[in-house]
């Protein structure tokens, strides 16, 4: 008994090594590139901003209806970096604040669509060429069937237009995806050697999937998350163009290019500087999602 | 060819029920939206008999089954999608004055994303690693980062508004015995007016290039990726053994195993690009579907809405086809399968 229990201790402790060791690996594999180290700061400081969003920004009372028309059409100076709107708010404390509702909406998008996704992914490849498995991939072929903004668009109206209502919208075009791709590694998963003799060996299918393929396919799941934060926070900010999502006065991205429209060309900056943020903190993400899918498609091989 | 037309036919019977279900879903889900849409279409000020009215002339007042029964019955006899309460007229009326123009970006786009996206695909694969690869290759990650709208943003302040090579915005007016196909620029051909064809491919080149700009970088990298993984093929080895000249190494044997994946691609991008286009067209101020479909959705407009997501479906499904026919044709492993 006690002697088992050290020998588990033992190999406890070795896997934690070698588990490590893998890390150590990896890493050095992942900082030989400087893109990726980029992609990991900005999404760091992404995410850093997000959370101390009220706390960093300058003027975190610009965030709501806050005038100063001493202050309008500022050009990007020392004092206001990314210039002032028409009320004289600063801008880069709006960006900054406006970073938060984007953040969330991919965080609930995400939560939303790999629960869902992953799951009925994890099940019609379990029921492979049963009723179950047809029946999913029918429903998911259905939800594929229509453009993703326009399904996001009409649930977000259907229900209510606000924040989270433009999260479940996003979420219901975005489930597919996963299931998708869970489906094909589970498929594909199932003639690898492994599971095979695994299942040679009595184990239940469920205890396969569970123990033996879930933990296979976590790695490729979550590099397409970090993709997908990117791709999420421009479609919700494609929808906050048109009025959908977040409301005014709070800020957003999307909402903060559309108003700037109007300005152009002499204010610029309404529209540059917003536009220039989404297209960093996407390229961020995209960058740190590469940088990951390099390193554990190697790690696979 | 008899497996590829079995292949093709059961496509088409597939996407005709995935469209009869997912328009009955759009109906029930329809049904679900809080408060009454006629109601607030007419106001509060309507009396309760013209409400009635309008609710029983909508067919709202009937059970589900019969509404939809009588919507489709109406679609397939008359092409008649029933009447908008946002604009008060019929819907298919609607959809011919606003889809032909959409259409025509959308085509534009396309066709902008297949020359683009597999030219410079193919400049970068055959000058891999080289410092003509790179600049491509980084230009195509900044392309696939940015949305339509920041394209939209800065080639209206370069182009237009600084160097004024092209309008602000908007497209040349028809007067209404003009208007043959509702595409303008093949009106203007009808018209035999070549100058207001090229006027009028000048109002779309911005919009159009601003839309394609993201999906021709992405199919740039797909199509890159592509051609070099196939470079390393046995039979580009033996190709090359048996003596075939390089330009049509490339063009032949390299090119056209490379395009199932980039023509896959191709068909998700361009079936996306009707339904991403809404803010291209607000933002240069091009009455189209997008912004029509957009202005049904927002107001809750429930045989607009059935319409529109109707048409999407359609436009979408027939993507898909014309691209699985040809995936079909490229590649004969997956006609063989396709049948069984």
């Amino acid at each position: 008994m006690l002697a088992a229990y050290l020998q588990k201790l033992d190999s406890d402790k070795t896997n934690k090594n070698s588990r490590i060791e893998q890390f150590k690996r990896n890493w050095y594999k992942f900082s030989r590139n400087p893109m990726n180290i980029i992609g990991l700061i900005i999404v760091a400081v992404v995410i850093f901003v997000t959370i101390f969003a009220k706390t960093l920004a300058p003027h975190p009372e610009d965030a709501g209806l806050h005038v100063d028309i001493m202050n309008a059409f500022s050009k990007p100076t020392l004092k206001n970096w990314a210039g002032t709107d028409e009320y004289g708010r600063d801008l880069f404390s709006r960006i900054i604040i406006g970073l938060r509702p984007s953040m969330g909406i991919a965080i609930m998008v995400l939560a939303i669509s790999v629960t869902i996704g992953v799951l009925l992914g994890l099940v019609a490849g379990y029921y492979k060429g049963t009723l179950i498995d047809l029946l999913i991939s029918r429903i998911t072929e259905l939800f594929m069937s229509i453009p993703p903004l326009i399904l996001a668009m009409v649930v977000c109206t259907m229900f209510s237009n606000n924040y989270f209502f433009a999260a479940i919208g996003i979420a219901v075009a975005w489930w597919p995806w996963y299931t998708r791709i869970t489906y094909n590694l589970v498929t594909s998963l199932s003639n690898e050697l492994f599971i095979v003799y695994t299942e040679l060996a009595g184990v239940k299918m469920m205890k396969i999937i569970i123990r033996e393929m879930l933990p296979n396919i976590t790695s490729s799941i979550l590099t397409k998350m970090t993709l997908d934060t990117g791709s999420i926070i421009l479609v919700a900010s494609s929808m906050s163009y048109v009025g959908l999502g977040v409301q005014p006065p709070t800020p957003s991205l999307g909402s903060m290019v559309s108003e700037g429209i109007a300005y152009l060309p002499e204010f610029w900056w309404l529209t540059v500087m917003p536009a220039l943020a989404v297209v960093v903190i996407v390229m961020g993400f995209n960058l740190l999602g590469d940088g990951l899918t390099d390193v554990l498609s190697v790690e696979d091989k | 060819m008899k497996e590829g037309l079995i292949y093709v036919f059961k496509r088409f019977i597939h996407i005709l029920i995935i469209l009869l279900v997912l328009s009955f879903i759009v109906f029930s889900f329809i049904r679900l939206i809080p408060g009454d849409p006629v109601k607030s279409t007419l106001g509060p000020l309507a009396s309760e008999e013209s409400v009635n009215r309008m609710t029983h002339e909508l067919y709202l007042d009937r059970p589900l089954v019969v509404q939809y029964g009588h919507w489709l019955k109406n679609v397939v006899t008359q092409g008649d999608f029933g009447k908008s309460l946002l604009t008060s007229r019929p819907v298919s009326l609607d959809i011919k004055e606003y889809l032909p123009r959409s259409l025509e970006l959308c085509f534009l786009s396309a066709l902008m994303i297949l020359v683009f996206g597999v030219l410079f695909g193919t400049i970068s694969a055959v000058f891999r690693n080289t410092w003509i690869d790179n600049v491509i290759r980084f230009l195509t990650y900044l392309g696939v980062v940015t949305p339509p709208y920041a394209f939209g943003v800065l080639f209206l302040l370069i182009f237009s508004y600084l160097l004024k090579w092209f309008p602000i915005g908007g497209l040349p007016r028809f007067s209404p015995e003009n208007v043959r196909t509702g595409m303008l620029s093949i009106d203007a051909l009808l018209m035999g007016n070549f100058s207001l064809f090229i006027k009028v491919l000048q109002s779309y080149f911005l919009p159009c290039l601003s839309l394609a700009i993201g999906s021709i970088a992405y199919q740039a990298r797909i199509h890159r990726s592509a051609m070099v993984e196939n470079v390393n093929a046995d039979f580009i080895a033996f190709a090359e053994v048996a003596g075939v000249s390089k330009s049509k190494l490339i063009f032949k044997h390299l090119m056209k195993p490379s395009f199932i994946p980039t023509l896959t691609v191709y068909g998700l991008q361009v079936a996306s690009l009707l339904g991403n286009a809404f803010i291209i067209e607000s933002m240069f101020r091009i009455n189209g579907f997008s912004q029509y479909s957009l202005n049904v959705i927002l107001n809750k407009d429930p045989y607009g809405i059935v319409a529109v997501t109707f048409i999407f479906g359609v436009i979408f499904a027939v993507v898909n086809l014309c691209i699985d026919i040809g995936v079909v044709a490229l590649d004969p492993r997956i006609r063989l399968k396709g049948a069984e």
